[in-house]
């Protein structure tokens, strides 16, 4: 299969008759980025199938009026961010007793849930990532994990590089911090 | 603890281990994704697309309940013109109120009719008389209320 730019595919896209093939297109280039992000953040396989599919849906009816000063890859990255943002605080809201914590909740389908299977460290780092608050765990996971640069995370957070250096910085300490009590 | 220190160490450097993703995916999920996706845009894109029949129902709904309302109003406040009889209205007007009194013949063929027929409401058959001492008598006696009926 020829591999295309976003560029490319975006102008692909444009075209009425060739819009589902260049959609189909982009969907085999990110989803598995996006799936690990958005997986890394709900934990649960069926929750980030869910999201996965509402990114790529919310994806197509907006790309028409993707402006191409920020890169495709960012964009969906920022509407898959915002996907799990949206679900996280739903479920903090069903979960309104103060006994029951979403983290928790995550942190037990990490030992329990299926399609899981990590060396004792990589669990170990997973239960230490659910200790943080949502946006530092988000700025870790892209940082650590995704290897994005700061400029790239800024422009999907809408978040200066300044504060996100910090945020990854206090992530990183008690990330350590948990490691060691635990 | 020396164990301890060696994850630190690697989590420092981002060691591949640490940075490897232990979240799995069931076999040929990406290779199904598009097409699920597809499937699922075309649902969306008839359901945008019947939207307005989704706005259409409860504005459909409230000009039926409308009408039935001002049809019920309108029955509720003319329920005397519905409850008429035409039939009774017409043996009234026709049989038993035009017919001249001093005629025998006719005030008998009336009256007549009246009790002929069984739809006619008992009470258009009587004609009360005051000068008969028999209705008095049994007015008195059974405590009935005396009525005009015409």
């Amino acid at each position: 299969m020829q591999e295309y730019s976003d560029e490319e595919l975006i102008r692909l896209f444009a075209d009425p008759l060739q819009r589902n093939y260049a959609f189909n297109l982009i969907i085999i280039k990110h989803q598995e980025r996006l799936y690990h992000h958005i997986r890394k953040m709900v934990i649960v396989h069926d929750d980030a199938d869910d999201l996965l599919q509402n990114t790529f849906i919310k994806a197509f009816k907006g790309l028409n009026a993707f402006r191409e000063d920020s890169k495709l890859f960012t964009w969906l990255y920022r509407i898959a961010t915002n996907e799990c943002i949206t679900f996280l605080n739903q479920k903090r809201k069903r979960f309104f007793l103060p006994i029951v914590d979403v983290e928790k909740e995550l942190s037990y389908h990490l030992e329990t849930g299926n399609q899981i299977s990590g060396d004792r460290i990589q669990m170990k780092l997973q239960q230490a990532l659910l200790t943080l608050p949502t946006k530092q765990r988000l700025v870790f996971n892209m940082k650590y994990f995704d290897d994005l640069k700061y400029e790239e995370i800024s422009e999907i957070l809408g978040t200066s590089v300044g504060a996100l250096k910090a945020s990854y910085h206090h992530a990183v300490k008690k990330i350590e911090e948990f490691m060691l009590q635990h | 603890m020396k164990d301890i220190h060696n994850i630190n160490k690697k989590f420092e450097a981002g060691d591949g281990d640490y940075q490897r993703s232990p979240f799995q995916v069931p076999d040929g999920y990406f290779e199904e994704m598009p097409s699920r996706i597809q499937n699922r845009l075309q649902l969306s894109i008839e359901k945008d697309t019947n939207a307005h029949l989704y706005i259409l129902k409860p504005m459909f709904a409230a000009a039926v309940s409308l009408i039935i309302l001002v049809l019920g109003f309108q029955l509720f406040i003319n329920k005397d013109d519905f409850n008429s009889d035409p039939f009774q209205q017409h043996l009234s007007l026709e049989y038993y109120l035009d017919f001249d009194e001093s005629d025998e013949a006719e005030l008998a063929s009336a009256f007549y009719y009246a009790l002929l027929d069984d739809e006619t409401p008992s009470y258009l058959a009587v004609h009360q008389d005051e000068n008969d001492e028999w209705m008095n008598l049994i007015d008195e006696e059974l405590g009935w209320e005396l009525y005009d009926y015409q």
